[in-house]
């Protein structure tokens, strides 16, 4: 081909030879794309994306499955409702619930609750040196400990939280930042010893205590353990005790209780918490737990 | 001389590691190496982008960007677009954009590919898949496949820059498998606060790499 304007010394063929070669390669790509994204076409339920985006996408599993897109998945499916979300709470059922055409209903708030005080206040039996992971403790000899009921304090739950919702503190117990949980449960799925529940947060005493051991044996281990003395049972102003002790250890009836805190100021050891005050309205910080 | 392919393999895997010699390719080095199944599943995703790379970049510079050597082809003047190539080819002009052209395809049709055929290592990967596309490594070893400085008489052949391709990405997915098993056992470590998870990864990079200058000039290669 005879380009006139070569005549000016420009070097034509450099433009040309770019022009020609990224032109025809970038067609023949474009075509080659096009043709393998009919084959490898994916073929998926648009309000199942949708779905996915209101989810908060922790992977947390506390709707019964494996991850949010599992449930997504499920959801559209038909298999299950739109409010099984635990961390998303009401606003993200909502959402979800309006994806699908659905009402969401109303599920309740629970939280985290660590049922033990011991941590640094409670003796060691031994010292245990490795992994720093709870679960590698009690495996090593059952941890070191004196209580066998009580929290290891290694942080598996502090790291395993999805949300941040616990962190160790210095007195080698995991806090709840009541703000934070969702109640999803991977702390209490983690925990080697079992010691955290998810309760409704509308149950607002509970024994921080899950020991069985009898009362003087507690005494010689940890200063806050439950010992089995029933005053917090004579306290009890609701017809029939919703609180018992059973094995040396009280628990609350948490049907019954109305989270008066008459136990909670009996209990000669302090083993009874009482969450009314970090829980109602506030205007300030959460402190976490507070006991009697 | 010409280079044997054993010899391209050993240098390319071993003695000139595209990550621990090189150091290229660090982004998905320590964005997917938390976990062995991921780094494993990105390794192949990563040979299977530098193999293809390597295959369509070494043809394009062969027959389309160089200037032919007595009686060799070209396609641009075989198609009669231009009618004799300047001096040194289109090299410098056509070179690093036609090949991140040509990997960026590559990566989009891995991409296409995996989101069908496993879809749970396409959502492990996240963001890691399309940045292959900007992973120096894939670049590395196709221009490396293809200068002409390194070999001026015997320039690589077709087949020995594809082969050239894949062992980079064998020996990327071996230094990724490495660094995930150190990685799984640094989680689980006491590591001081301010060294956790990205600076002890690098700090052990950099060890590993003073392990692998062990391999330099092994059989007398020199690559």
């Amino acid at each position: 081909m005879a380009f006139p304007l070569t005549a000016l010394g420009f070097a034509w063929t450099y433009v040309i030879a770019a022009g020609v070669v990224l032109g025809a390669l970038a067609a023949l790509f474009g075509v080659g794309l096009a043709v393998a994204s009919r084959v490898f076409r994916v073929h998926a339920d648009p309000r199942i994306e949708q779905i996915e985006d209101a989810l908060p996408n922790v992977n947390c599993g506390a709707c019964g499955y494996g991850g949010c897109s599992a449930y997504a998945a499920a959801v559209v499916a038909g298999e299950i409702g739109p409010s099984e979300c635990v961390p998303g709470g009401m606003d993200v059922a909502r959402q979800v619930a309006a994806v699908m055409g659905l009402e969401a209903e109303e599920k309740e708030k629970q939280v985290a609750v660590v049922f033990c005080q011991g941590g640094n206040r409670a003796e060691n039996r031994c010292r245990y040196e490795g992994i720093t992971d709870c679960r590698a403790a009690v495996l090593t000899q059952d941890a070191d400990k004196g209580c066998r009921w009580g929290c290891v304090g290694l942080g598996t739950c502090a790291q395993a939280c999805p949300f941040g919702a616990i962190v160790m503190g210095d007195d080698g117990l995991p806090h709840v930042i009541e703000d934070k949980c969702t109640g999803c449960g991977t702390c209490a799925e983690v925990c080697p010893k079992g010691i955290i529940s998810i309760l409704p947060a509308a149950n607002m005493v509970h024994v921080l205590c899950r020991s069985r051991d009898a009362g003087g044996q507690v005494r010689k281990v940890c200063p806050v353990g439950c010992i089995g003395c029933k005053q917090c049972e004579k306290a009890c102003p609701v017809e029939g005790g919703a609180i018992h002790v059973t094995d040396f250890l009280a628990r609350v009836d948490l049907s019954a209780c109305i989270s008066c805190g008459k136990c909670v100021q009996v209990c000669p050891t302090g083993a009874i918490g009482n969450f009314r005050l970090s829980r109602r309205a506030k205007r300030g910080k959460v402190k976490g737990q507070e006991a009697a | 001389m010409d280079i044997g392919y054993v010899e391209l393999a050993i240098g390319t895997i071993l003695i000139s590691n595209l990550v621990l010699a090189r150091f290229l390719g660090l982004c998905p080095f320590i964005g997917v190496t938390r976990r062995t199944s991921d780094a494993v599943g990105m390794g192949f995703a990563v040979m299977f982008v530098m193999t293809l790379a390597s295959f369509v970049t070494s043809l394009l510079y062969k027959f389309v960007l160089t200037a032919p050597a007595d009686g060799g082809f070209n396609l641009l003047v075989a198609l009669g677009v231009v009618r004799e190539m300047p001096a040194g080819g289109y090299v410098l002009v056509l070179k690093t954009i036609s090949y991140i052209l040509v990997i960026a395809v590559l990566v989009q049709f891995v991409e296409m590919v995996l989101r069908k055929s496993v879809p749970v290592l396409y959502k492990a990967l996240g963001i890691y898949l399309p940045l292959i596309t900007t992973n120096c490594a894939v670049m590395g070893v196709a221009l490396l496949g293809t200068s002409d400085w390194k070999y001026p008489d015997h320039p690589l052949s077709v087949a020995q820059t594809t082969w050239m391709g894949f062992c980079g990405g064998v020996g990327f997915t071996l230094a990724m498998i490495l660094m995930s098993g150190i990685r799984e056992r640094l989680a689980t470590s006491r590591v001081p606060k301010a060294l956790q998870n990205v600076p002890i990864a690098f700090i052990s990079t950099g060890l590993m790499a003073l392990a692998f200058l062990g391999f330099g000039k092994m059989f007398g290669i020199a690559l």
